[in-house]
Parts: C-alpha cells; sequence; structure tokens
C-alpha cells in the first residue's frame, strides 16, 4: 500500500517535472517568435496561467531538491519565457522575498533562525544587494546578454556547488574568534530529530562577512534569492549548524531581497500581471512541496534539479553569446 | 558589546519573538492582500492605467529608437521599434529593457505608482510595497530591546540596516526615474 503510494508520488513527479520542462519547449518557440518580430498572438490571460502552473510545479521541486524558488525562477524563466531578463529579475526577487517572509516567522520562533547571526551578515549583503541590483540593471541597459551571460556562469556554478558541495549537519568549532564572541554570535536550539539541545558559536566570522559581500552583490545583480550561498559560508565556514544555517539563511533572505527587490521596484522592474502568478504559485507549490516531502525520497529529484539547472546556465551562456546550440 | 554571559536556553529570545509575530501576521496579510488586487485588477473592476494586451506586447523586447534628449539627458521624444520605426540592434540611439517599456506604456517608476491607485494595475504595487516594507517594521521593533539590553553595538546595526533600506526604498538610488 504505502509502496504504491510512493511510486505514485514518484510518478506524479515525474510528470510535474515532465511539465516543468515541456511548458518552456513551448515557450521556446515564443520566444523565437518573438525575437522575429510578430506581436504575441496569445490573450492576455495565457502566460500569466502558464506561470502560475508553472511556478506552483517549481515550488514543489523546490522543497524536494532543498533549494530557494528564486534560483530555479530566474534560470527558468528567463531562459524558456518570453519575459526580458529584466522582468524576470525583478519578480524571481519578488517570489524569493515573499517566500522568505513566509518561512522567517516559524523559524525564527523556533529559534533555528538566529537574529544575532543573521543582522551583522544581513547589514554587509544588503548594501551591497543594492550595489549588485544598480549594476545588473545598468549592465542590462548597456546590453541584456552581458547579464544574461554572468547568469548563465553563475547557474552552473550552482548546479555544480549543488553538486560537490557536502555540508556538515554539526560543525566542530572549538573556539570562537574573536568578531563572534565580540557580536555574541552563538546560540541553542532544540533538534527534534536527537532530541537534543545543541549549543552552538561560529568561528572565521570575519572572512564569513566579507563573503557575503560577493553574495549580496550577486543577488542584487541576478534576482535569484541566495540561499545557494549563504549556507554554505554559515555552515561549512562558519560553523553553524546546518539546520542553524538553513533557517537563518531563509530568514537573511528576506533582508538582502528587500533592498534589492525596492531597486527594482522602483526602476518599474515588477510587472504585476507576471509577478504575483508566479509568487502565488511557488508559494502554493511550496506548501504542497512540504507535504510531499514526508512521503517521497527528494535525492533523485536534487540530481534532476542540478541536470535542469546546469541545461539553464548553459542555455543563457548559449543565448548571450549567440551560438544558437541550445535553442 | 553583547552581554555573552548571559545563560543560553533554546528559547528564542524575546525580541525575536515579537519580530516573528510581526512578520508572521504581515506577511499573510501582504499575500491575502495581493490576491484581492490581484484578482481586482484581472477581473477589469479597477481600469487599468496600461491596457493587458500592451502589457503583453512589450513585456518580451521593448526597443525605442531615441529621437531628442531633453536638458539633463531625460528622453524627450521617441518612436517604438517595430512599430513606428525600423530599428537596428547596432544603432546607439536603440533602448531596450525595463526603460523602453516604461515609455512605450506609459508606465511610472519609483514612487509615482502610488498617485494611480485607483487603477486596476498600480493598485497592485500597495501589496507588494508593503511587503518590501515590513522588514523596516520590524526592525523598528529591535531598536528598545537591544538599548535596554545595552547591547549597543547590534541597536546601531538596526539602525544602520533601516537607514539601508530606508534609502533603497527612496527610489534615491539607481535613479527612480527614466
Amino acid at each position: 500500500m504505502v509502496h504504491n503510494l510512493l511510486e505514485r508520488w514518484h510518478l506524479f513527479l515525474a510528470s510535474a517535472l515532465g511539465l516543468v520542462l515541456a511548458s518552456p519547449i513551448a515557450a521556446m518557440a515564443q520566444e523565437a517568435a518573438a525575437t522575429a518580430g510578430p506581436v504575441d498572438t496569445h490573450p492576455w490571460w495565457f502566460w500569466p496561467l502558464i506561470l502560475l502552473v508553472f511556478c506552483f510545479i517549481l515550488g514543489i521541486v523546490a522543497v524536494l531538491a532543498g533549494v530557494g524558488g528564486g534560483v530555479l525562477y530566474v534560470p527558468l524563466v528567463s531562459g524558456f519565457f518570453p519575459f526580458h531578463i529584466d522582468f524576470v529579475r525583478g519578480a524571481g526577487l519578488m517570489v524569493a522575498l515573499a517566500g522568505a517572509l513566509a518561512a522567517g516567522p516559524g523559524l525564527l520562533k523556533r529559534n533555528m533562525a538566529s537574529l544575532r547571526l543573521a543582522l551583522p551578515m544581513a547589514l554587509i549583503a544588503s548594501t551591497c544587494a543594492i550595489i549588485g541590483a544598480v549594476l545588473g540593471l545598468y549592465l542590462s541597459s548597456l546590453d541584456p546578454r552581458i547579464v544574461q551571460g554572468c547568469l548563465g556562469g553563475t547557474i552552473v556554478f550552482i548546479a555544480g556547488l549543488l553538486f560537490f558541495s557536502k555540508n556538515t549537519e554539526r560543525p566542530v568549532v572549538t573556539k570562537q574568534d574573536a568578531v563572534g564572541l565580540a557580536l555574541g554570535i552563538q546560540g541553542m536550539y532544540h533538534d527534534a530529530g536527537s532530541g537534543q539541545d545543541v549549543e552552538w558559536k561560529t568561528h572565521r566570522t570575519l572572512i564569513g562577512m566579507l563573503l557575503f559581500i560577493i553574495i549580496g552583490v550577486m543577488a542584487g545583480m541576478f534576482g535569484l534569492g541566495a540561499g545557494w550561498a549563504n549556507v554554505p559560508v554559515l555552515n561549512l565556514l562558519m560553523g553553524a549548524p546546518l539546520k542553524v544555517s538553513v533557517a537563518t539563511s531563509k530568514f537573511l533572505l528576506s533582508i538582502t531581497d528587500t533592498s534589492a527587490a525596492w531597486i527594482y521596484l522602483n526602476q518599474g522592474c515588477v510587472i504585476p500581471l507576471m509577478a504575483i502568478p508566479s509568487i502565488i504559485g511557488l508559494m502554493l507549490g511550496s506548501f504542497v512541496g512540504v507535504k510531499v516531502l514526508a512521503v517521497v525520497k527528494p535525492k533523485m529529484i536534487r540530481y534532476i534539479v542540478i541536470v535542469v539547472l546546469l541545461f539553464a546556465g548553459l542555455k543563457a551562456v548559449d543565448k548571450a553569446l549567440g551560438i544558437g546550440l541550445l535553442g | 558589546m553583547a552581554d555573552t554571559t548571559k545563560t543560553m536556553t533554546c528559547e528564542a529570545p524575546p525580541e525575536q519573538i515579537k519580530y516573528a509575530n510581526i512578520l508572521f501576521w504581515g506577511a499573510w496579510l501582504g499575500i491575502l492582500f495581493m490576491i484581492i488586487t490581484y484578482l481586482i485588477y484581472i477581473l477589469g473592476i479597477f481600469t487599468p492605467a496600461v491596457p493587458m494586451k500592451d502589457v503583453t506586447s512589450n513585456w518580451t523586447k521593448p526597443r525605442i529608437k531615441v529621437e531628442a534628449h531633453g536638458p539633463h539627458g531625460e528622453i524627450e521624444a521617441f518612436k517604438i521599434c517595430g512599430k513606428e520605426v525600423e530599428c537596428s540592434a547596432d544603432d546607439p540611439d536603440v533602448v531596450g529593457g525595463v526603460t523602453a517599456y516604461l515609455l512605450i506604456t506609459g508606465s511610472p517608476s519609483g514612487w509615482d505608482w502610488a498617485k494611480q491607485l485607483g487603477k486596476g494595475d498600480f493598485l497592485n504595487f500597495l501589496p507588494i510595497a508593503f511587503l518590501a516594507i515590513l522588514t523596516i517594521i520590524c526592525y523598528f521593533t529591535l531598536i528598545p530591546a537591544y538599548i535596554r539590553c545595552g547591547d549597543y553595538v547590534f541597536a546601531g546595526i538596526v539602525v544602520a540596516e533601516i537607514l539601508v533600506l530606508a534609502t533603497a526604498a527612496s527610489g534615491l538610488v539607481g535613479g527612480g526615474g527614466h
């Protein structure tokens, strides 16, 4: 019975992924048509509806793969949908922001996300996200292919990072560094899995802070959200436990993405007709994803997502260089 | 300097709980409000400032050919590529992306959307802006908590963050206009 149910879930997820990949293929034809010049003949509700369904599936897949919605949304939608990259990045930031705002309260209340760890990092990342957003919009105004190419390279890098990085559940921090000590970056949480109270503190805090400069710039420049970078820095470099790193990273996005989102919003890059179905679709998908997570083995999904990201990244590079190898 | 002599517990500090509560109600209220304003928009209850057709026909590759600049370098006159004039990709007077989109559709940038809240499309910016302002509201609640504990470093970090986010929201960074 249970086995049957699991098989059905796997079948559903395989179909869902198929749809995720199939709808972009349909969109590629549209994109090609758009490049050639003819006006979009679809009714106005066509793309918002496709986006709602696409983002719903993306929301499920993102939860199962353990990645943020923004990191899947921007490369896939910019690569396979007919929207200009400025609008995709604007919507991508709103998607990441809404997801982080909704997830933040639960994580903070359970003391998994730590304000003491998040606030100093957030100040650096959000300041740099503004610089990244301005830089990204400037480069896009020069030639959108520059941003597209850089985004593609970053996505390929992220796919590699997801494949190779091995996070540590509870890194050993023998001695807290001076910066971490001065800022009191430490805490304790109850691990329901092991039933233990876990104390934690950080080391290499200053290097971590410096890395948040780069993370902030990239988050703002590409509208990606930056959980893929936050977690390795907090966990592998600074020595925060994995659960604290994941939770604090999610909460951090609500601050980093706020600053970048304002730049995109003020520049007119957020089109409600496409941004809102994306946000709603992804959030609904995330809720379903959390339920599905309890019954499926997400490892295979994670590998499929890595392959999809790799493909989307290479397509963005291909598009930027005008090679036309990937359609 | 933070007080590190306190006994650690698994309980979240009170300022963190307060922050979480405001974030919880604010985020869900904003998302609910967003669904309502979107329905108002797509059901045509309030007429949009930019017709849907103009949005969808310009969100792919908006491009204009600049005809004249104003005294401050702003674009004063332009023609729409593919509609009013044929444009070459190499033409330095051809502008694309969001700048072209705003000019073609007559959409506002910066906070000018707030003047058009009676229009179905710009009404949607209200919940979007609310979500984007929520973190600033939450940060304000942290200041008295940190000052009360004598944690001036964190109080300073909070004030600095509010300034950063307020600067981003002000529209002063990155132009804000077209």
